[in-house]
């Protein structure tokens, strides 16, 4: 008997058998690696910024990653048919839209040419029918993992679940920022070997029935490499299968392989090699090989015969084309209203203003902007980075991690240390004292008998919302710059120019950065300033006009074209955006009654606006019911976000001034007269239009597929390592956005459109630069985003298709 | 009156069937029945300290009356409504913002209502057969609760082990009760407090202690004691309002019930002693296993089931009335903690403070043993035997305190770090000797006094001397995990204490023989 049982499990035969070293080690190592990078990187909590999940797949056409994610995920990434199917109910189709999509389609040959053809016919007056018969397209395309192919056979149940949550567990020990008061020793091993460790020690599988697991690991899994190249033996030394076997396993441990590619991330900045994705991808397959093992060999044969058969499938073709169409048709929908509102292009002389205030290109600016403005004619509002240019380490004090105000893309420059105070020291000795007496066994019961009942007064001031919200930035805080004159006078040139602060500059220039206000939120950065690394732009702000301010800056620019007034100061101030309210951190006294009675209508203004999105009625009381909601420590939607952003604008302001663009657009000064050598659309281009990017296809995919790149529910969210949320009890980490801040419970408050920028230049200029840059190049012609073109003189737009192609958009 | 009482009880159901039905669009229904929950809840809880302070006068007056046979009123019935209803106040008005946009809002206020309801007549209970009833109810509407989200398979299995744990411990309750019924001839908990105090022969059969064994074990699995305790840290797959309430409310069922009966606990020696050593295991445990969680709701739990060991060892040791106190403490604190879990990154940043660095060196660990064996010495002769391990505890606090990461700052602010934790600890232990002595005062005579002080035997020494050598050990253990680094045993066993020793696993295992959830690993043969 047992001998039949051997012969029907996995052996190898003699001659199949190749030593490691015969096999090309570093091949096998950089096909891993390659694929670990389809994975897009996660910040942790702490400096939450919105990320495109499909970082990794900019280099492929946008329409080829839906049907690889319908084979890696089980689901595309493009709204459903449904949504597309209630939007043409409520806003009739027309017959030219058809027509002007299938030209785009065809132009910009994101559609192949076979597909393109077969729905040609199909199309024209039957695209709702094709696109109601779509809905029957149910198929499931998703390629299994083994485990969950031995699940679907029904050798198995939950097994895939199981592994993950083994993963998940061990991730969370050894990735903890100091959520449990025992530091694992295993955080100082690497994490295959610490992984490795633990799997030896830990019983749980034993328990379960996987009495073999521990010898498993003894004989397979001491490297990562020697695990890979199982792996590779398994699947017939075939590296194409290999390839597609680890892209599957590492899509079903997403949140953490996210996580640690942001880990990858941040060392590749300064070139450091970092092998953890790879040795966490490692781990998975270990699971799986374990299970290859164990398994019956007919089903491992059947199985490595799927993913052979799997490798050239296409799937959902048709399904996907029309609903890229009907994407399309969305997007020109949009794009045309938006157009409307865009004004004439008029040439005002300049006269200096009164007040000039640089916001951030966030689209929650656009709202309160527009309300400051019309509060008089001589104030001029411009969009501008959040982080002012300045990338730094923020160390808010000597017990606190430092901060990163730039963004995720960039690197330090310099540092900036904020002085203590010594009550700030007592606070924090005192908080420490308290931690370690609640952490450990017997001070803890102490500790709730003695101070528990003061508890019922904390939940008192909770219920009754007694706080009102303040802001994050310390008044006038002292600060310590660690930047030489020159670096400081280059720092403000930079500012002054790439901002398009128009000279003379206004008595005074309001510098604000922007934060939310919200209490018990885990995800409280995720609606921070993102250019701000996903903290506050207070201090970046603060910064910026310390800089601006000095004596001995002005001295430096005198003469040159950046020369400040004498009279002219610079405030730093942070606009809440949950609350609307401008906060000043220093120089106030140079706000007069009227400038604060401007801030304060726009304010009012603001709120009454968003009233309506956030579920306020338009009373009295509204600035205190929205203060009070900052506060509450219950609400789970604070405020939306960037829900709704679709639009990224590069223009003069008086090409947008008068209209409402409803909150939808990134708004960034831009005026190519000032900008010769279009070193400042270069720069417009490769920084803050990737991060409105980012952001732009992290709602977008949140809005779509919230299932798999979504945070899922905020009600059962459970902070684990101080870095990430899991839902419930275990499983994956969750990356991406809840549940509630895209959707109210009804409907969903992001309407899924791909970032259509505009940017007020020649199209040859814009070629240029998009020729210089793969990147560019990569997202554009991909379909990651769309460029178009606005005249200088006219309302004429051109979107650049492909390769150096414009066609009018009509 | 017995209506009255009834209604007040059940009044937090009775609100929500009221708003629930009136006839209004949906939105406005569902505001309204929060509202008019969450201020019923209130008004409970004021009703509840009307009654606390009227206690006495109330007593007199009623002595006679027959409605005491369906409930019991004292003062240790209204702290736990009054507690209950300020939780459920919270919880629903917590619920309002936080389940917004949940398309089942009025299904989840239904239960959460119903569930303070059952919460409401458990304490009221004034007979065994009351008692029972509203346990059972309990459980149930808890049940409904933690499948909430019924397409979770995980909320399913956590429910599923909270549910065979539950009926274990209903078991056991049941036939203790029978046998009680047998020994008193009565259900009541009036008359049977009555027949106990004479202590005669019924309380020293081997019948009557059997059965306080039995519904001790029955009060153990309901509070999550060791070997009971693996479904709590895994039925995190509830909203957090239902955690809060749970880990807050009604976890301290078993903990009351042993409060309730503690005219017939303090009769039962076995039982007390088992109770206070199983309490104390459970403390040390858990709250091992604590600091070895790295995610917010988990450390949670453990704490929860830590902090119910320890109340259930001072149950045991028969000091009723400060186990009372720590159920209220623990109550507003674990409401808290849970509803403010949201928070646990900005709880971080201010905390995230020194590096975690416990350095035991080696004049530490004489001052320790010194200080341990001078303060049992001394305490053991001024105060009460019962006392003893608390005193133990309290001096390994100020001993944890003067060895936490605070004062191992080399800096020249020392000295006020140094201030700060004398400060705070002195706020501490006054604020704790008051509420003991508080608490003593208004329960005396409600609950009963110290088996362990009023019949010293081999089984009262026994408990004494086990528990204080445990917590010492506990302690001991805690600051091994945390302070050393490389040591492999303590990391081996930190990765066991994060599982929570297996239980959970092993309970698994159980189900998955029984169930059709099963793993089915067994078809698979292969060799490795």
């Amino acid at each position: 008997m047992n001998i039949a049982i051997n012969t029907d499990h996995f052996e190898f035969k003699a001659d199949q058998e190749k030593s490691y070293s015969q096999v090309d080690k570093k091949e096998l190592y950089s096909i891993a690696n390659t694929v670990t990078k389809l994975i897009a990187p996660s910040w942790p909590l702490a400096d939450f910024v919105a990320v495109n999940p499909l970082w990794g797949f900019k280099d492929r056409p946008f329409l080829s990653t839906q049907s690889r994610l319908r084979s890696l995920i089980g689901s595309g990434i493009l709204p459903s048919t449904d949504f597309f199917l209630n939007h043409f109910e409520k806003n009739n189709l027309q017959e030219s839209e058809i027509n002007n999509v299938l030209l785009e389609a065809k132009l910009t040959g994101n559609l192949d040419n076979d597909t393109f053809k077969a729905n040609s016919e199909l199309l024209n007056s039957r695209f709702l029918a094709a696109l109601n018969n779509s809905k029957k397209d149910k198929t499931d395309y998703k390629t299994p993992t083994f485990s969950e192919y031995l699940e679907t056979l029904g050798l198995v149940k939950n097994i895939d679940g199981l592994f993950i949550d083994e993963i998940s567990k061990f991730c969370g020990i050894y990735f903890d920022k100091g959520q449990a008061a025992f530091k694992s020793p295993l955080q100082e091993l690497s994490l295959f070997k610490a992984w490795n460790h633990l799997a030896r020690t830990d019983r749980t599988l034993n328990i379960l029935g996987f009495s073999d697991f521990k010898s498993f690991l003894e004989k397979y899994a001491n490297e990562y490499e020697e695990i890979l190249f199982e792996a590779y033996k398994i699947l017939d030394y075939r590296k194409d299968i290999l390839e597609i076997f680890l892209e599957l396993n590492l899509f079903s441990i997403k949140g953490w392989s996210s996580y640690v590619r942001h880990l990858a991330f941040e060392d590749e900045k300064t070139l450091k090699q970092n092998d953890t994705p790879l040795e966490l991808l490692c781990i998975k397959i270990a699971y799986e090989i374990y299970l290859i093992k164990k398994a019956p060999i007919r089903d491992v044969k059947n199985y490595i015969n799927l993913l052979k058969a799997r490798i050239s499938i296409v799937p959902n073709q048709k399904k996907d084309s029309i609903l890229y169409l009907s994407q399309l048709i969305l997007e020109r929908r949009f794009i045309r209203s938006l157009a409307k509102n865009i004004a004439p292009a008029a040439l005002t002389p300049y006269e200096r203003k009164t007040m000039q205030a640089i916001f951030c290109i966030d689209v929650r600016s656009e709202n309160f902007r527009n309300n400051l403005e019309q509060q008089s004619d001589n104030i001029e509002t411009y969009g501008f980075a959040g982080f002012f240019g300045l990338c730094f380490n923020h160390c808010q004090s000597d017990y606190d991690y430092n901060i990163n105000q730039y963004p995720a893309l960039l690197s330090t420059r310099f540092k900036i240390k904020e002085k203590n105070s010594l009550e700030e020291f007592k606070t924090n000795s005192l908080n420490a004292l308290i931690k370690s007496l609640r952490q450990s066994v017997c001070s803890g019961f102490s500790y709730v008998e003695g101070f528990g009942l003061y508890y019922l007064y904390e939940i008192a001031k909770d219920v009754l919302r007694v706080q009102s919200p303040e802001s994050r930035i310390n008044t006038a805080p002292q600060l310590e710059l660690e930047l030489t004159l020159e670096q400081k006078v280059e720092a403000s040139i930079n500012l002054l120019k790439n901002s398009g602060l128009r000279i003379p500059y206004a008595p005074t220039v309001l510098l604000c950065g922007h934060e939310s206000s919200t209490n018990n939120n885990p995800f409280q950065s995720a609606l921070d300033c993102g250019a701000c690394g996903g903290h506050s732009g207070g201090i970046n702000a603060l910064v910026a006009s310390r800089i601006l301010n000095d004596q001995s800056v002005r001295e430096s620019l005198l003469g040159s074209e950046y020369e400040i007034p004498v009279d002219t100061v610079f405030v730093p101030a942070v606009h809440c955006t949950t609350t609307d309210e401008i906060h000043i951190i220093e120089n106030d006294k140079n706000l007069d009654n009227e400038k604060i009675a401007w801030l304060q209508s726009a304010t009012e203004l603001s709120i009454k606006r968003r009233s309506a999105a956030i579920g306020l009625e338009q009373s009295e009381s509204i600035l205190k019911d929205v203060s009070k909601r900052a506060q509450d420590w219950s609400e789970v939607r604070p405020e939306w976000g960037l829900a709704g952003n679709a639009a990224f604008i590069a223009a003069r302001r008086s090409r947008t001034k008068k209209s409402d663009l409803a909150g939808r657009c990134f708004l960034h000064e831009y005026d190519s007269e000032s900008d010769p050598q279009d070193k400042i659309l270069e720069l417009i281009m490769t920084a803050p239009m990737i991060v409105a990017s980012w952001i732009n296809l992290q709602y977008y995919t949140c809005a779509t597929t919230p299932e798999f790149f979504g945070a899922g529910n905020k009600t059962i969210h459970n902070v684990v390592g101080q870095l990430g949320v899991l839902e419930g009890n275990s499983g994956d980490l969750k990356i991406g956005l809840p549940m509630q801040s895209v959707h109210d419970g009804k409907k969903s408050m992001h309407e899924p459109l791909r970032l259509q920028v505009i940017i007020e230049a020649q199209m040859e200029n814009i070629t240029k630069i998009v020729e210089k840059h793969d990147l560019l190049n990569d997202l554009i012609n991909n379909g990651w985003l769309k460029i178009f073109s606005l005249s200088r003189e006219s309302n004429e737009m051109h979107q650049l298709v492909r390769n150096e192609v414009w066609y009018r958009h009509s | 009156m017995t209506i009255i009482i009834a209604l007040i009880c059940s009044s937090p159901s009775i609100a929500f069937y009221i708003f629930s039905s009136l006839r209004y669009p949906l939105d406005r229904r569902t505001r309204l029945s929060f509202s008019g929950v969450s201020l019923t809840c209130l008004t409970c809880s004021f009703i509840a300290i009307g009654l606390f302070l009227m206690a006495p006068s109330i007593a007199n007056s009623y002595s006679a009356e027959k409605y005491l046979i369906i409930f019991y009123l004292d003062r240790i019935s209204y702290i736990m409504a009054f507690v209950v209803s300020i939780i459920g106040f919270t919880v629903v008005r917590f619920s309002v913002r936080y389940m917004d946009g949940d398309n089942r809002q009025l299904y989840f206020l239904k239960w959460l209502s119903i569930t303070v309801t059952a919460v409401f007549w458990l304490i009221f209970s004034g007979s065994i057969l009351l008692f029972l009833l509203s346990w059972l109810a309990v459980s149930a509407c808890l049940h409904k609760l933690l499948v909430y989200f019924a397409d979770r398979p995980k909320a399913l299995n956590a429910a599923r082990k909270k549910f065979i744990v539950s009926r274990i411990g209903d078991l056991a309750i049941i036939s203790g009760c029978i046998i009680l019924l047998k020994c008193f001839g009565t259900l009541v908990f009036r008359d049977m407090f009555f027949l106990a105090a004479q202590s005669g022969p019924t309380t020293n059969s081997w019948q009557f202690q059997i059965a306080m064994l039995l519904i001790a074990l029955g009060a153990v699995s309901k509070s999550a004691q060791l070997f009971f305790h693996s479904w709590l840290p895994e039925s995190l797959e509830v909203p957090t309002p239902v955690s809060a309430l749970m880990h807050a409310g009604i976890i301290n069922a078993g903990g009351f019930l042993i409060v309730r009966l503690s005219p017939l606990f303090a009769q039962a020696s076995l039982a007390s002693c088992i109770l206070a050593v199983w309490g104390t295991l459970t403390a040390v445990f858990a709250m091992s296993a604590m600091v070895t969680q790295s995610s917010v709701k988990k450390r949670l739990a453990y704490s929860t089931i830590g902090q119910m060991g320890f109340m259930i060892m001072q149950c045991g040791l028969g000091l009723y009335a400060l186990a009372m106190l720590h159920i209220v403490a623990h109550s507003f604190y674990k409401a808290y903690a849970f509803l403010r879990s949201g928070s646990a990154m900005q709880q971080a940043s201010s905390q995230a403070f020194f590096p975690n660095k416990v350095q035991l060196s080696g004049w530490r660990i004489v001052a320790i043993v010194f200080l341990f064996t001078t303060a049992s010495l001394i305490t053991s002769n001024f105060f009460k035997i019962s006392y003893l391990p608390l005193i133990l505890v309290w001096a390994s606090v100020i001993l944890q305190a003067f060895i936490s990461d605070t004062l191992q700052v080399s800096s020249k602010d020392r000295k006020y770090a140094l201030l700060a934790s004398f400060r705070l600890l002195s706020v501490m232990l006054i604020s704790y000797l008051a509420l003991a002595y508080i608490f003593s005062a208004t329960l005396s005579g409600i609950v009963a006094g110290s088996w362990i002080d009023t019949r010293p035997d081999l089984l009262s020494n026994i408990a004494v001397i086990s528990v204080s050598l445990l917590i010492a050990s506990g302690f001991i253990l805690q600051l091994l995990i945390v302070s050393s680094k490389t040591n492999k045993l303590i990391a081996s066993l930190a990765i066991h204490l994060h599982n929570g020793l297996y239980l959970g696993s092993y309970f698994d295992r159980a189900c998955n023989a029984v169930l059709p959830h099963s793993l089915q690993i067994k078809k698979l043969k292969g060799k490795i």
